[in-house]
């Protein structure tokens, strides 16, 4: 009878090892995963610098972003600051405008006088302006003419007086001086 | 055989002792490294975990934009922008001297004194040294330019050892004045100390963040990691900014033009309660704040108290309508023109004689004001008083609000009850009497004063807002006739002046002497005018409060200096707020043909027109279109004395000192007997 049990003394033999052969499915197994591990950190490097680089592009962007934030704050300020009606005194002054001075609050006129002045000084306007500007002939004529404000020395005997004066070479002056500051208004 | 065997072991002998060598070395070597490395990250922990931090971690401390106060058209009023900071790290500096020399070349600045700085700040290794602060863009890069030093690796600029910027906040108000005391203004550190600005400060307040950056090895940031605070919210006012400009620009004519001390104009949409404009004058620029003094700066409207003198006539004639004890036909009989309560005499300017109350309030008469308030009594008066808003803060989102000065009755004097119906004695505000005739001219409903219309959120997301406080204060018939009343003050009586062009107005006058803290007593020479009125009168769109403080040139009651400004604004704002004209000009024309005998300052005409407008409202329009005629017809209306309780005479100076006395002046307890004259008893019987 054959005995089939090999004794451990004969497998750990130098002599029966260097006879068993590597097995090749062990080593391409072993490979596969050396080269899985390599390619993981690769890739996992790669990953990493990918990463990076995308974080310093969004910095930036950030970056960017908020200075273009304060960039807007500050042109819709500058807007502003040019839209302020003391800048545009200013520049309008600068530019050789010159301020509407408002005329004398007694120097309140009736209706019916207003009416009869403004019709006159309508009639001085050149036709050549006063036909640019129809708005500001009807405005100028239908509109009494007053102003805001009493000027404290004047009497009201004396602003009576006023209103009543004809029409001198002077008052023709201010009337088309009126009616111009009108057409700016 | 033996050969073989001996050969074989041999062999192995040698293989072993070379593998055991081979181990022996690589044990030497890992046990070199785990002691290194024991040692790296035990002993020397610390010092590597900073070092590492150090090079890779930077903080950067930046602080967020401030919200921006928009007005009601979304005009910025104030806002913030970032500005840049240079700073020096002393401690990174080598050559302080050449250094100093680079830099005060390109910051044009003393070479000396830069070194000096330097040199500090380096022997104390500060770490921070703020060396030019507020640089816009532009600045900074010609800056950066000339600071550019190739052999620098540095990823930030500028290219300059132990030189940084600093993101820093400028906060700005591009309209200057206007509107300043409204919006008020923040300090250096972006806390508000004025106005919107300090009630709102949590609200607007830019938070210091935290930035945690992570750098590589060239000093590129690849990580940010941002500590939350919250964004601060805008805040959208009620204000419109070119309402505010015309109240403001006609107020300062108004002051200039009377050399008055200071000047209060308030724009009410009384349906909602908005505040469309506030304006003070003199005013500030927040934007330069050198040499700004307390005047400027105090925000009268809200925050100094006044006596309203005759304007405060509405509340009584109010009071007496609401009990249903009058009635603006009613007639009254105001004697001759004097009437005396507790030995103080109290008068009119000229006497009236036997008139209707609506008569008696055009003229202003304080006789009949004094009868009326007898007739309604002390409670009632004051309940009305208070339910109008006076003696408390209306509630408006500004900072150090009065609430005025109104004493209970149990401390009046004898004479304070005649006192407060002619507006004194009290303590008011221009804010709150604006809020009182806006209640009138709400049909009796009082809705809270507001500022603030909007919080936003930087999403646009808009932070629901409490809803105003809505009362109703007095009836709607009381209203009605308490409107119909004040519109014959601008028809026929104190009130001419602020008749509109194409629009009807209602309002009252008010003129008071002024308590003089030397005198201890109110002083004759100085006042305070008003104008409070609202328009259109039949359904007012808007009211205005015009209070001028010290009137000085020219005429000084309300009627000559402040209507005329109640006016102007008047004009400019209704068209603007979509009014449409009550009649056109040609119409106003055409009523100027009606003659002089049916016009305005005879007795017996203001009650026809009185009973006109309340029949036809449009013959009330036809009597309101002549403004014109009627200042022109009487002119020596502008010269009337102010409309003040008066001192007969021969009142000897002791009563006159101690009944003449501001609000809030207690008087001595012999003058507090409440004697009533016979012809007030008979008045009331």
């Amino acid at each position: 009878m054959r005995n089939r049990n090999i004794p451990r003394t004969r497998l750990k033999s130098p002599a029966f090892r260097e006879k068993a052969p590597l097995p090749w499915s062990y080593l391409i197994v072993v490979a596969a995963c050396g080269c899985l591990l390599a390619t993981g950190f690769f890739l996992a490097a790669r990953q990493h610098f990918i990463s990076m680089e995308f974080g310093i592009k969004n910095s930036r962007l950030r970056k960017q972003l908020e200075d273009l934030e304060s960039e807007k704050r500050r042109l819709i300020l500058a807007r502003e600051v040019s839209l302020a009606p003391f800048e545009i005194k200013r520049t309008a002054r600068n530019l050789g405008f010159r301020e509407i001075v408002k005329m004398p609050f007694q120097n309140v006129v009736t209706a019916t006088k207003a009416k009869a002045g403004a019709l006159k000084s309508a009639a001085e306007i050149p036709a050549a302006i006063s036909g640019k500007l129809p708005s500001v002939r009807m405005s100028s004529v239908q509109k009494p003419i007053r102003a805001d404000y009493a000027e404290p020395v004047k009497k009201p005997a004396a602003a009576a007086k006023q209103a009543k004066k004809p029409d001198g070479s002077k008052n023709k002056k201010e009337r088309i001086e009126i009616t111009a500051i009108a057409t700016l208004r | 055989m033996a050969v073989r065997a001996s050969s074989k072991s041999n062999l192995r002998q040698t293989a072993f002792t070379r593998f055991t060598l081979i181990v022996a070395i690589l044990v030497l070597w890992m046990g070199g490294i785990t002691v290194r490395l024991v040692h790296l990250q035990v002993n020397q922990h610390e010092w590597l975990k900073e070092r590492a931090i150090g090079q890779r971690q930077d903080i950067k401390r930046s602080k967020m934009p401030r919200g921006t106060i928009y007005d009601r058209d979304e005009r910025a009023l104030a806002m913030s922008v970032t500005v840049q900071t240079l700073y020096a790290d002393a401690t990174r500096i080598d050559d302080v001297k050449s250094a100093a020399k680079i830099i005060a070349k390109v910051l044009d600045s003393k070479e000396a004194a830069i070194e000096a700085q330097l040199a500090d700040a380096k022997a104390v290794e500060k770490r921070f040294l703020p060396l030019a602060k507020g640089l816009d863009d532009e600045t900074v890069q010609k800056i950066n330019k000339a600071l550019e030093d190739p052999s620098i690796r540095k990823a930030d600029l500028p290219k300059f050892e132990g030189l940084h910027w600093r993101e820093d906040q400028k906060r700005s108000y591009p309209y200057q004045k206007l509107a300043a005391h409204i919006i008020g203004f923040s300090n250096a550190e972006g806390i508000g100390q004025a106005g919107i600005e300090q009630s709102q400060n949590e609200i607007l307040f830019g938070a210091i963040i935290k930035k945690l950056q992570e750098r590589d090895r060239l000093g590129r940031v690849y990580d940010e990691t941002v500590s939350e605070k919250e964004i601060p919210k805008d805040i959208v006012l009620t204000i419109s900014t070119s309402m505010q400009y015309h109240a403001e620009q006609a107020l300062e004519r108004a002051v200039k033009v009377s050399s008055a001390k200071s000047g209060i104009a308030v724009v009410i949409d009384h349906k909602n309660g908005e505040i469309l404009a506030l304006a003070n004058y003199p005013s500030f620029d927040p934007n330069k704040l050198n040499g700004i003094t307390p005047q400027n700066l105090t925000n009268r409207a809200i925050q100094s108290v006044y006596s309203p003198g005759s304007a405060f006539k509405l509340v009584t004639y109010g009071s007496a309508l609401e009990r249903k004890l009058i009635t603006p036909d009613g007639e009254i009989d105001s004697g001759n023109g004097t009437i005396e309560i507790a030995k103080h005499k109290f008068t009119d300017s000229h006497a009236i004689g036997r008139v209707s109350y609506a008569k008696a309030m055009a003229h202003s008469s304080n006789v009949c004001a004094i009868k009326t308030s007898i007739r309604v009594g002390k409670e009632s008066f004051y309940e009305t008083v208070k339910k109008l808003g006076f003696g408390r803060p209306t509630g408006i989102e500004l900072p150090a609000e009065t609430g005025g000065i109104v004493r209970s009755p149990g401390t009046w004097n004898g004479d304070s009850l005649a006192s407060m119906s002619i507006g004194y004695e009290i303590g008011v505000s221009a804010l709150q009497m604006a809020s009182a005739f806006a209640t009138i001219a709400n049909n009796g409903v009082r809705i809270q004063p507001h500022i603030i219309k909007q919080i936003r959120q930087s999403d646009e997301q808009v932070v629901p807002l409490a809803q105003p406080e809505n009362t109703q204060v007095v009836s709607a018939e009381t209203a009605r006739d308490l409107r119909m009343m004040l519109k014959q003050v601008v028809i026929a009586g104190t009130g001419k002046r602020a008749q509109l062009n194409g629009y009807s107005s209602a309002g009252k006058t008010g003129t008071a002497w002024k308590f003089d803290e030397k005198l201890k007593r109110v002083n004759s020479a100085k006042y305070v005018s008003s104008f409070i009125g609202f328009a259109p009168a039949e359904d007012p769109a808007v009211t205005i409060a015009i209070v001028i403080d010290e009137p000085k040139v020219g005429g000084r009651d309300g009627g000559q200096v402040a209507a005329p400004v109640f006016r102007e604004i008047a004009e400019q704002i209704l068209p603007a707020l979509n009014v449409k004209p009550e009649w056109s000009i040609e119409q106003e024309e055409a009523i100027e043909d009606i003659p002089e005998a049916a016009g305005i300052g005879n007795a017996s005409n203001i009650d026809n027109n009185n009973v006109n407008a309340q029949a036809k409202p449009e013959n009330s329009k036809v009597a309101s279109a002549r403004p014109e005629t009627s200042i022109e017809s009487k002119p020596e209306s502008s010269d009337k004395k102010p409309e003040k309780p008066k001192m007969a005479p021969k009142e000897d100076k002791a009563k006159t000192e101690s009944s003449e006395k501001g609000f809030g002046e207690a008087k001595s307890k012999g003058q507090v007997k409440n004697k009533s004259s016979p012809e007030i008893k008979k008045d009331k019987t």
